[in-house]
């Protein structure tokens, strides 16, 4: 393994990581411009939460969760004799294995509910906008391990796979927009767009658990998860059990408190073990009582 | 020295493609150009490479790597990898430059709902500000 080659890559996409971050700090000014140009308040509430959860991404994630998540990958990398060489030819493999690292990783975040409870606070917000991408969560990187492990067993190198899972995909930043319609046909095919994305971030029956990809939607036609966005459909943003507390707190805790109640009440080990590990909306569920900040859409448990 | 050589030494013929691409995109009124022959030389495609050219050439630029000026850029890449890669970095500094200041606001307007095209016209000094200032920054930083 040439070390130098894989110091250049992760150098690169660094800096590939730089370029983007100027690209957002354009579209955030944009979109407060926008807002105002439109007579709208430059900052809602909800605005206010994704600015307020940001730093759960660059400062925890950036500085402390991703060199431990890199730590325990490496770790895993250490214990297996099998290698995948980082040189310009394996790049490209090394670029559609983090794509799939990444989908693996999104489709986890929504369909295990101890991992939904997290996931779900970037999807409680009710407007699609360019704020959106600041509203981090703060357990990601718990199964960014979880799920990336099997790749670090199989060889592939930890820094440049977390690398070319998280700073590429990050490219559909860009995409949490409604200002912009449908592209080419081939282009939402292929990749990440707006209204592709605006799917994902819909709740909406037909749009729930669709459209995971990061920059590409390969893995999503492959797996079956690709869902284009319908005329006669209109996206309804925000999750299915919406909050709607003007407490960053309560917004950074919805589904984890749901879950504990949840769990708590669930009869037994193996009851309790399927709360955690199975799909929202699909488990046992104990008697809430109404929540007035809570508002409660089509199905139950999202 | 590290020059280019082989089919690489193409890259700054292959750039040609997503730069006409995206002085088309930042033009108003591409719909006009709707022949076989500009769509294959400027066609939506070759925006492709972008996802990567454009956020690379910026943070190149953020380390001092590239100038936004294109000739300093020729000529600090050229002296290290030959002619040919200090060509395609100066393409890929006018086509993130376009990126940055004028392409995006001319792709949302064109691709807007026109019931808010009014508000989104503002984008374009908007754009332009913000680009420019970036660039004007980055040179002020590493002249």
């Amino acid at each position: 393994m040439d070390e130098a080659f894989v110091k250049n890559v992760a150098e690169a996409i660094a800096l590939f990581g730089f370029g983007g971050g100027i690209l957002l700090l354009f579209c955030l000014i944009a979109e407060a411009f926008l807002r105002h140009r439109e007579g709208l308040k430059p900052f809602s509430r909800e605005t206010g939460h994704n600015y307020l959860f940001f730093p759960l991404g660059p400062i925890m994630e950036g500085v402390i969760a991703n060199t431990l998540l890199i730590a325990g990958l490496t770790a895993l990398w250490h214990v297996t004799p099998l290698r995948v060489a980082v040189n310009w030819w394996t790049l490209p493999l090394y670029f559609l294995v983090g794509e799939l690292a990444f989908y693996i990783f999104h489709r986890a975040g929504h369909e295990l509910r101890i991992f939904w409870a997290d996931h779900s606070i970037h999807h409680s917000a009710e407007t699609y906008d360019f704020t959106v991408n600041l509203r981090h969560t703060p357990f990601s990187t718990v199964y960014r391990l979880l799920t990336w492990s099997p790749l670090a067993l199989l060889g592939f190198h930890p820094v440049i796979l977390v690398l070319m899972a998280i700073n590429i995909p990050a490219f559909q930043t860009f995409c949490h927009t409604q200002r912009i319609g449908r592209l080419a046909p081939w282009f939402e095919w292929l990749f990440v767009t707006p209204s592709n994305h605006a799917v994902h971030h819909a709740c909406n029956p037909i749009y729930l658990d669709k459209n995971y990809g990061g920059l590409l939607m390969i893995w999503d036609h492959a797996f079956g998860t690709y869902q284009r966005l319908e005329d006669s459909e209109p996206p309804v943003f925000g999750i299915t059990r919406q909050p709607r507390s003007s407490n960053p707190i309560r917004v950074l805790t919805h589904e984890f408190r749901y879950l504990a109640g949840d769990v708590r009440a669930a009869p037994g080990f193996t009851a309790k073990l399927k709360v955690l590990l199975g799909k929202p909306g699909k488990t046992f569920q104990a008697e809430h009582a109404p929540d007035p900040m809570v508002i409660e859409r089509s199905l139950a448990g999202r | 020295m590290n020059e280019l050589s082989g089919p690489a030494a193409l890259i700054p013929l292959l750039m040609l493609f997503p730069l006409a691409a995206t002085i088309r995109q930042s033009w108003p009124g591409p719909a006009r150009c709707q022949g076989r022959i500009s769509n294959m030389v400027s066609g939506s495609g070759w925006l492709a490479p972008l996802i990567f050219i454009v956020p690379m050439s910026i943070g190149l630029m953020i380390a001092g790597r590239l100038s936004p000026l294109p000739q300093r850029s020729y000529a600090m890449i050229a002296s290290d990898h030959g002619p040919a890669a200090g060509l395609a970095a100066a393409m890929a500094v006018v086509i993130a430059e376009f990126w940055l200041a004028l392409a995006p606001a001319m792709v949302a307007l064109r691709f807007s709902d026109p019931a808010r095209r009014q508000a989104m016209r503002g984008l374009i000094p908007l754009n332009l500000v913000l680009g420019l200032g970036f660039l004007t920054i980055i040179l002020l930083i590493w002249r």
